[in-house]
């Protein structure tokens, strides 16, 4: 039976890395470079066509029940097995058919687009999208994770041997989420881009076409996924910086057995994300005193560390607002202009031919330098904030005295469910007595207390 | 001992219950607003900013390559619909 299952996950492994490599051949580049002289053939647009407002109401309704079916699965049936089919089905329809957009990791960036820009409609679906799954998790934590989102359910089929990423590494690496929101958030306020759908490892997967770099990106991370389970959603995913957020709010979430726990151990390494911790008692006893001056000292320091990261952040003003189109149009016209650069680039052609003005163009790009100024303190004080909030949090001790749930991590992927002897229990498949004896017999917890 | 546990326990959830309303207040605020803004506005700008082919063109809205004149014809893509939109302002 397990040899079955491994088999049929390296089916699909092997299905997944198949698929971008066919679509490759069949697509030059996501948006070629327009010929504005001759025999100019205008490019088939890649990114999906617009749908009719009826599928759009559609797709609402698919995502109302399929994350209502994602809380149901793990908070009532307790089911791993319905929660990967689920998933299967979330992979299929919000991925391959409607080609990985929209989703809700993109809707922030069309969020904060519509916030900051008076004249963009944002269309009602995208709200939608991007404002339930936090609502569900505000309630009941990351289901959405479990077994809606196509882009953990792409990297959740190809876990096939999940290590365990060293604390301190994945310590350093969660703060690599934070950086991307701030910097997708900037670009979009700025109206520079959406740098998260540019740079998502996986839509090329879905759509059977992407850059070459981004086909190779995309593989990295399935490959890596094999190991370190889901790595997009762990160490990059934005809105999963939200989610977790929202998450440790949750007024219900998912916990890893029905009773009582009997400190077992046996589920202790079942989290393929480090969701798991420990109780603790378990833990050597600390010197608290010098633990409660470090904190004290990390507190007093906080205000100086989000200044000077805000300072760093606005240093990177010049190199950042490059990215918007304007600016970079603007630097190109400036190096021509000034003789520096001979040869006339697609963008100044086309620039050159409207008539607009240059100062105005200069104008504009000043400006947008402004917001990126502005942008770069909030963005590097942020960036500090967290950095300090992280290391407030490795000094902070909570009384724990059973294994529980990271609300924050946690997935509810229901992976650790079947490790409870409880939980063998309330599915009939062993009796309480055997599930005590499970307990008193691993558990070592309790001696070390005793 | 174990009645300060409890007050404890209660202030903590009476706190995280008071942060989730606000949450929740929050996001649903976030949403309508977006939505009456998104809905008084509908149609004047295109809902991603990925770069198109032709986005930043001025000579779109004249160009005569057979694509451009196709490009024009097409009045139901709203991606092509925003770009004619954008060139007229």
């Amino acid at each position: 039976m397990r040899y079955k299952s491994r088999r049929s996950k390296l089916f699909i492994v092997a299905l997944l890395f198949l698929f971008p490599l066919l679509g490759l051949s069949q697509v030059p580049e996501r948006v070629p470079k327009p010929d504005f002289e001759t025999d100019y053939i205008r490019p088939d647009f890649l990114t999906p066509t617009p749908r009719a407002t009826a599928l759009e109401y559609i797709d609402i309704g698919v995502l109302i029940v399929a994350l209502f079916l994602a809380t149901y699965f793990a908070h009532k049936q307790r089911s791993r097995q319905n929660i990967f089919l689920l998933m299967v089905f979330s992979l299929a329809y919000f991925g391959f058919y409607r080609k990985g957009c929209i989703c809700p990791i993109g809707a922030i960036q069309n969020v904060t687009y519509a916030l900051f820009n008076p004249a963009y409609a944002i269309p009602v679906f995208v709200i939608v999208f991007f404002v339930l799954p936090l609502v569900l998790a505000l309630f009941y934590g990351r289901t959405f994770c479990a077994a809606v989102c196509p882009l953990g359910a792409i990297q959740d089929a190809v876990v096939l041997k999940p290590t365990n990423v060293p604390g301190g590494l994945a310590a350093v690496l969660s703060v690599l989420p934070y950086l991307y929101l701030g910097l997708a958030v900037l670009l979009a306020a700025t109206g520079a881009g959406f740098i998260i759908c540019q740079y998502d490892p996986f839509i090329g997967f879905f759509r059977f076409g992407a850059d070459f770099n981004m086909v190779i990106f995309g593989l990295s991370m399935l490959l890596l996924g094999t190991v370190v389970a889901r790595p997009y959603c762990r160490f990059l995913c934005p809105y999963g910086v939200l989610l977790n957020w929202m998450s440790r709010l949750s007024k219900r979430h998912v916990g890893i057995t029905p009773d009582e726990c009997n400190n077992c151990r046996l589920c202790e390494e079942s989290c393929p994300f480090g969701a798991i911790k420990k109780p603790d008692e378990a833990a050597p006893p600390a010197n608290r005193e010098a633990e409660v001056k470090k904190l004290a000292f990390i507190i007093v320091l906080l205000p100086i560390v989000v200044f000077g990261s805000g300072w760093i952040g606005s240093r990177l003003e010049i190199p950042l607002s490059r990215l918007h189109a304007n600016v970079s149009l603007a630097e190109e016209i400036l190096l021509e202009n000034s003789g520096q650069r001979t040869e006339l680039t697609d963008e100044t052609k086309a620039f050159r031919a409207s008539g607009k003005p240059t100062e105005e163009l200069f104008a504009e790009a000043s400006a947008i330098q402004r917001q990126f100024k502005v942008g770069g303190w909030i963005l590097g004080g942020f960036i500090g904030l967290i950095l300090c909030l992280k290391l407030i949090n490795l000094f902070m001790r909570r009384r724990q005295s059973e294994y529980y749930v990271d609300k924050g991590t946690c997935l509810s992927c229901g992976r650790c469910f079947s490790y409870c002897p409880y939980e063998q229990v309330r599915l009939g498949i062993i009796t309480p007595k055997e599930a005590e004896k499970m307990g008193s017999k691993e558990v070592k917890i309790k001696q070390f207390r005793a | 001992m174990m009645k300060d546990f409890q007050k404890t326990k209660n202030r903590r959830e009476f706190l995280r219950d008071g942060l989730r309303a606000v949450l929740f207040g929050g996001l649903a605020f976030t949403g309508l607003f977006l939505g009456w803004k998104g809905h008084s506005l509908s149609g004047i700008e295109p809902s991603c900013l990925v770069r198109l082919p032709c986005q930043g063109c001025s000579k779109l809205p004249d160009c005569q390559v057979p694509r451009a004149i196709d490009t024009r014809q097409k009045p139901h893509d709203p991606r092509i619909q925003s770009l004619k939109t954008k060139r007229k302002d």
